[in-house]
């Protein structure tokens, strides 16, 4: 037998101290550093935007191309995201919440479309559902034709978008604490109740910054459209394959979609930034 | 009556087994005591629901809530029990007020047992902050008032001190205790702290290396520790030993500890009590009863106490007002003593010192 000393009492740390006055000296020699990095990424911007304001850009947005390629982005990279929204959702939930056999492999297999070349991803599509394609023939055969329609272009959206929402949801479900899904569990309501009034708005800013992501890489697909979807306009010309033909006869017409892509994407980052902002705070 | 909680568990986990078997009547409080580890919060998970036995029976307020035998297990949301987590487990989206009401249907008789609950734990007035907003000490309040206005058959509280400070600990103590009362609910309240024990507890059961040691009311399990962690709790020193038969006088008995024998008084039947019979007995006395004199005088005599042997000191803990000395004896043992006489007998680490114990300050139990 063995005797013991009573338990001494633990006094919790009530707080980490902040010092008033944090020691900045690295402050300096970092901006500068960080100068190179800005100008890589700002060059090009400022560029854009010298080279398009002269060509008076708001004339050419008139253009019925331009105008059908706008649409067809809008469309297509908004339901491509809410694709990735629906389909993620459960598996971003599963992988943060559970262990199981295969987990490893469903998480290469969801990063798998972020590091291939988006043509490989189009070729692999193809050969999925194109006329003679693994699902495309039994598609074909009840009059569903996918390739080089609308519909490919979602899919290829989706393809390339949906993991970067898995990504931030998952890492937004695995920041909810278990203890907050269990005490709702006790307090009477079952697991689906408490996904949706626990787990989704706590993770809220993660799934809008992953709506985001996904937004931004479905409205910037070329490559997977263009190998899947082809480049048709007002069929599956988006912005980005729209830009690519008019720079092979229309350098100032490029330049004017190029903008116009600039300030969707730009606009979509504020706007978000402040939701989120707004729904932290 | 039906019992408020009856449980017969096994939970493994690893190399860990947790075994418990227990009954707590319909509206009592049992404090479920035991060193870190020792399987307590399992236990209640497993009540909630939260965590899943290998084989057990739990049955709440009469209604069987798991069975493995038979293939019954409700989900936590079917089983009627309000959990107080150690953390809180607050909704920090939610206001106080939605924190109360999520558990209910929002009707006005929930909305008004709410209030109730926000007043009498006095903190109505903080019913639209967010958790974010809270001390430690109000947030464990939300979470109490929280449990409490969902109508649970039970009410399950997790180290319910465990996260605050020890000035706070006191009166959330004694606001616990009315916050129980005024529930009326059959309640489990796990704790490592012997204190929450007493002042909380209808009975103590203690719960270590994942088996129920000891079960009783809080006068028993303080009078008459049976194991170790609950003696050092308790400041008591607990020996096992065998009762011999007969004995050298009517009125002592002797207990053999190692290669010690122990001159007891009492447990003989002469306070009109059965007399116990010979076999393995738990000894227990204070460190205060513990006399340290020096090494080497030989058996003294002049002292009343017949209990004297060796011993070496291996720690001196300093209390407020006196010393604590921890010692070897051939198993472990401690003795109060104040800072002079420590100082007069030269005691230190290592020292070797003679132990005398009178027999009438020696408790003797089964």
């Amino acid at each position: 037998m063995r005797l013991q000393p009573p338990n001494p009492v633990v006094t919790p740390v009530s707080a980490v101290p902040t010092s008033p006055e944090e020691r900045t000296e690295g402050r300096w020699g970092l901006m500068g550093l960080s100068l190179l990095f800005l100008l890589l990424l700002g060059a090009p911007v400022l560029a854009l935007l010298m080279n398009a304001f002269p060509a008076q850009p708001w004339l050419r947005l008139q253009d019925p191309v331009v105008r059908m390629a706008l649409r067809l982005s809008v469309v297509t990279s908004l339901t491509a995201t809410a694709a990735s929204v629906v389909l993620g959702l459960p598996v971003a939930y599963l992988l943060a919440r559970h262990q199981f056999r295969g987990k490893e492999l469903l998480d290469t297999l969801i990063d798998l479309p972020m590091t291939i070349p988006p043509v490989v991803a189009g070729v692999a599509l193809l050969l999925t559902f194109g006329r003679m394609g693994l699902l495309g023939r039994t598609l074909e055969a009840v009059g569903f034709r996918v390739a080089f329609s609308t519909t490919a272009v979602v899919l290829a959206q989706t393809f390339m978008a949906a993991p970067f929402f898995v990504r931030a949801a998952r890492a937004g479900f695995e920041a909810v604490p278990l203890s907050l899904e269990h005490a709702a569990m006790t307090l009477g309501r079952n697991r689906w109740g408490v996904f949706w009034s626990i787990s989704v708005p706590l993770a809220a800013p993660a799934l809008m910054a992953g709506v985001v992501l996904a937004w931004a890489r479905a409205l910037s697909e070329f490559g997977a459209t263009m190998m899947f979807a082809g480049n048709l306009p007002g069929v599956t010309q988006t912005l980005p394959l729209a830009v690519m033909s008019a720079m092979e006869t229309d350098l100032q017409l490029a330049i004017s979609i190029s903008l116009l892509s600039l300030i969707l994407a730009f606009g979509a980052l504020a706007g978000v930034r402040l939701v989120v902002r707004r729904w932290a705070g | 009556m039906t019992a408020g909680l009856s449980l017969d568990l096994e939970i493994r986990q690893g190399a860990f087994t947790l075994r418990a078997e227990l009954t707590v009547a319909a509206g009592e409080v049992l404090v479920l005591v035991g060193p870190s580890g020792s399987g307590k919060t399992t236990c209640l998970r497993a009540v909630a629901g939260l965590a899943r036995p290998h084989r057990g029976r739990i049955e709440i307020a009469g209604r069987t809530v798991l069975d493995t035998h038979k293939g019954y297990d409700l989900p936590p949301w079917s089983r009627r029990v309000g959990l107080v987590f150690q953390d809180y487990a607050l909704f920090p989206h939610l206001t106080v007020e939605q924190n109360l009401l999520y558990g209910t249907r929002g009707r006005p008789e929930d909305r008004r047992r709410a209030g109730e609950w926000l007043a009498a734990l006095g903190i109505t007035d903080l019913s639209q902050r967010k958790p974010s907003a809270l001390s430690g000490g109000q947030r464990q309040r939300v979470a109490l008032a929280r449990a409490a206005v969902t109508e649970s058959d039970l009410l399950l509280l997790d180290e319910p001190f465990g996260s605050l400070d020890a000035a706070t600990r006191r009166t959330v103590r004694t606001e616990l205790r009315n916050f129980l009362q005024r529930a009326g609910r059959t309640a489990v309240v796990v704790s490592h702290d012997y204190l929450d024990a007493l002042t909380l507890g209808d009975r103590i059961a203690v719960l270590e290396g994942g088996k129920l040691s000891q079960i009783g009311t809080r006068e028993e399990v303080l009078r008459r520790p049976r194991t170790p962690f609950l003696a050092a709790l308790t400041g008591h020193n607990v020996l096992e030993g065998e009762l011999q038969a007969g004995g050298t006088a009517s009125d002592l008995r002797e207990v053999r500890v190692g290669p010690l024998v122990f001159h007891v008084a009492g447990g003989s039947g002469g306070d009109g009590t059965e007399p116990l019979p010979t076999g393995p007995v738990f000894l227990s006395f204070g460190p205060q009863e513990v006399t340290l004199m020096r090494e080497g005088g030989g058996e003294d005599s002049t002292l009343s106490p017949r209990n004297q042997f060796a011993a070496r000191v291996t720690e001196i803990v300093p209390l407020p007002d006196r010393l604590r000395v921890f010692l070897d004896a051939g198993f472990p043992l401690m003795a109060d003593i104040v800072p002079s006489a420590a100082a007069a007998l030269g005691i230190r680490e290592g020292v070797r010192v003679r132990v005398a114990i009178k027999s009438t300050a020696i408790e003797i139990y089964r």
